[in-house]
């Protein structure tokens, strides 16, 4: 029966807006007249740490937590935490993610090493990976945008009405962002 | 179609300020504490009630108490730690009843996500005798608030709520009703037997409370909050919360008595339901509450391996627990870890950075500034509960041989302070051998969330109220020594230390500048390396900002959109690599 599950992994860093990619992933699921159970772990997220939410939707969904390796989608805003949640998603599994490095403390201290070749990996582990540039993104005239960005080549991918991603891309933002998240999103769809 | 209309997602916590709101609730109270925070926050936006955000939790049920006897239906919220703060009136409170419904919110933290322990308050049920209800989705939240006042109401007793981070933080489909206003009068009335506990009268109510979880335990049998579902196997589970959403994803064709009343337990209804399965198996978050107390009635019942007391279930760990696998070990990740760190420009880091030069010896406390333990700064010793810096900091002082009491500091933020660090502070001025303690006032509760507490002069609504005067407090304490600096002057800071810690006397040093998200928006000057004079000594990288970039021959470099100007690292900087700040 979970065959029927769609489960999403979105994955950042504190205040890339993981979380409202997430809530605006779950309302569409909503309105597209699905169960929906989401999940997000805030409290150390606005201080840099890394940022994990799931969101699961179907015909009826009991846990909010997704088993691993069985995740459809991962949708991350940075490349580590793309390789850090990828062993939630199922062999072959979508991950889009944005050629974005965001050195955690122990690289900008110069204990670690930030991993090369972080897509390649990803693609030679068998996931489809779509990346996305940050050029894209930095057209669109603010980095902030690359949430909405990432959650339309998402939305491209699964089968919720476009009607349905413009009204709740729309209402999740205050109305001086909206037209340009409409943008943002739309670029992503295209994709 | 239009039952999907009808229905909105909402968090755990959101669902339960929406619960209590439909159930008629006038007063909201608690203090901020991850996993519990939002509600507060959302119960305030609903119309026809009051929220307020306490001192701490104890004054949050206290405050509660008077307004429930007084007739209110009142909302109180916390997080487990808090819970052990607001014990001593939840015990007595158990023996006098309530008037009004009274719904104390409990969410315990799991897995430690934003806590330092994971301790498991149904516990707190069975030894405060008083009924538990524990909802494993945002839709059984909003049904059971409600339901919990009316429990508390029919059985004259306070309800717990029990959340875990996963429902306070998971969104789940709710169908949201109307609010119906509570048809007991207020006023308050004079009866000593109920409301006064003297021995004579507690006496008495304890034999009533023992009557009312009789009753309670009777009810626990009927209620539609423990319920039986059919199966197709052999065997059956018993689980409560969350748990009970992961059972169902792994295995949605087994028979289950679900319970949503976790204290007292339904015993006939377990009996019978053991009696029907080959095997009964009992899966349940941390402790092995439920096992203990359904063994001890005689059932024979299979419980999880000791390992899967500790920290989160999830769907793979519960297929284990099912299935009989001990835990399977655990593979350290080859991904560098991203762990929370202080801010850039976070006032805290300047103290950090002093206390750690002078080698001194810090008693902590909770908050953002408890990251100050963790590699580069390395620069706090102790964190054990709320307060418990300042007063931990007399105790090593009390004992220790004069050279190393003089290094030991205590460091305690604004709102944990007015939480529960005055009576510490009283103690230190009173029976204490002198001592420093910093208070690291950002105006504001920083690691929850942001909320305003007295000494920020606002309400949980933002309104203009009375604002302590950290100042005043700390000498009506009996500390004449008080002095206010500038966290980002580390010399300031460094020579005000040197004079107070050999003293005899108690010194408090209010470190005062606002948390960095309160004043975001306004002008930046941001610092820049000159690579020619950095000499890669990394000095300035010990400090731990996250706008310093080592580059690979160690030299640093600053990142512009990052950096607020806060000008530690350049004080620390030996040779004047560090430039900007808005002085060239």
């Amino acid at each position: 029966m979970n065959d029927k599950i769609t489960s999403v992994i979105l994955s950042g860093v504190g205040g890339q807006g993981v979380l409202l990619a997430a809530r605006i992933l779950s309302e569409a699921a909503l309105r597209a007249g699905m169960d929906v159970k989401s999940s997000e772990v805030h409290g150390m997220s606005q201080r840099g740490g890394s940022v994990l939410a799931q969101v699961r939707f179907g015909p009826r969904v009991f846990s909010s937590l997704t088993p691993a390796g069985t995740g459809d989608f991962l949708v991350a805003l940075e490349e580590l935490e793309a390789l850090r949640y990828r062993g939630m998603i199922r062999n072959k599994g979508g991950i889009i993610v944005l050629r974005h490095r965001i050195f955690p403390s122990p690289v900008t201290s110069g204990n670690a090493v930030y991993p090369e070749g972080a897509l390649d990996l990803l693609r030679d582990e068998g996931y489809a990976v779509s990346a996305v540039e940050m050029d894209e993104i930095v057209k669109l005239g603010n980095i902030r945008f690359a949430n909405i960005f990432l959650l339309g080549v998402l939305a491209a991918r699964l089968e919720i009405k476009d009607e349905i991603w413009k009204d709740v891309v729309t209402a999740a933002v205050p109305e001086k962002f909206q037209e340009k998240n409409r943008i943002a999103f739309e670029k992503g769809m295209e994709k | 179609m239009s039952d999907i209309q009808k229905t909105i997602l909402l968090s755990g916590n959101e669902a339960v300020a929406r619960g209590a709101w439909e159930a008629g609730v006038l007063l909201g109270t608690g203090y901020p504490g991850t996993p519990s925070s939002e509600i507060l926050e959302n119960l305030k936006d609903y119309p026809g009630l009051r929220a307020q955000g306490c001192v701490n939790e104890k004054v949050s049920l206290e405050v509660a108490a008077g307004a429930s006897w007084a007739g209110a239906r009142v909302l109180v919220t916390m997080k487990h730690v808090g819970l052990n703060v607001a014990a001593d009136p939840l015990f007595t409170l158990a023996y006098t009843g309530v008037k009004g419904g009274l719904v104390l919110v409990v969410a315990d933290d799991p897995g430690l996500h934003s806590s330092q322990n994971e301790q498991d308050s149904r516990h707190y049920a069975r030894a405060a005798k008083l009924p538990m209800l524990e909802p494993s989705d945002s839709r059984e939240a909003l049904e059971m608030v409600k339901l919990g006042f009316s429990i508390s109401e029919e059985f004259d007793i306070p309800v717990l709520l029990r959340l875990t981070t996963r429902v306070s933080h998971s969104r789940t489909v709710v169908i949201p009703g109307e609010r119906k206003e509570s048809a007991i009068p207020l006023a308050y009335s004079k009866d000593p037997k109920k409301q006064v506990m003297i021995p004579a009268y507690g006496r008495m109510r304890h034999r009533s409370l023992e009557e009312r979880l009789d009753r309670l335990a009777l009810y626990a049998e009927d209620t539609p909050l423990n319920r039986v579902e059919e199966g197709s196997g052999e065997s059956g589970i018993i689980t409560a919360g969350i748990s009970y959403q992961y059972c169902k994803e792994v295995a949605p064709d087994a028979a289950y008595l679900k319970l949503g009343m976790v204290y007292p337990l339904p015993k006939q209804t377990i009996e019978d339901f053991c009696l029907k399965n080959k095997d009964t198996i009992i899966v349940e978050e941390l402790d092995s509450f439920l096992e203990s107390e359904i063994k001890a009635q005689a059932m024979t019942v299979t419980g999880k391996r000791p390992e899967y007391r500790l920290g989160e279930l999830n769907p793979d760990r519960v297929r284990d627990i099912l299935e009989g696998r001990p835990e399977s070990p655990a593979v350290p990740s080859e991904i560098t870890m991203r762990p929370p760190v202080m801010c850039a420009g976070c006032p805290h880091r300047g103290v950090f950075a002093v206390l750690k030069k002078m080698k001194l010896f810090v008693t902590g406390d909770i908050g953002c500034y408890t990251l100050g333990t963790l590699p580069p700064l390395s620069a706090l010793d102790t964190c054990l509960c709320m307060g418990a810096g300042v007063s931990m900091s007399e105790g090593f002082r009390t004992v220790l041989p004069e050279d190393s009491r003089n290094k030991v500091v205590a460091v305690i933020g604004d709102s944990t302070f007015i939480h529960s660090g005055i009576t510490s502070l009283i103690d230190v001025a009173y029976n204490g051998n002198g001592g420093v303690v910093i208070i690291l006032d950002n105006s504001t509760t920083a690691m929850t969330g942001r909320q305003d507490h007295p000494a920020t002069g606002k309400n949980l609504s933002g309104e203009i109220t009375n604002r302590v005067n950290l100042e005043e407090i700390c000498r009506g304490a009996g500390v004449r020594r008080v002095k206010v600096i500038n966290p980002y002057d580390l010399a300031g800071m460094e020579s005000y230390l040197n004079q107070s810690l050999g003293l005899s006397e108690p010194t408090v040093i209010i470190a005062r500048a606002p948390c960095i998200f309160l004043t975001r928006g306004e002008e930046r000057h941001p610092y820049r390396v000159i690579a020619d004079v950095c000499v890669a000594c990394e000095r300035c990288l010990k400090t731990g900002c996250p706008a310093l970039i080592r580059l690979p021959d160690g030299k640093v470099e600053i990142e512009e959109e990052l950096c607020t100007g806060c000008g530690v690292c350049e004080q620390v900087c030996l040779v004047e690599a560090i430039v900007g700040g808005g002085k060239q």
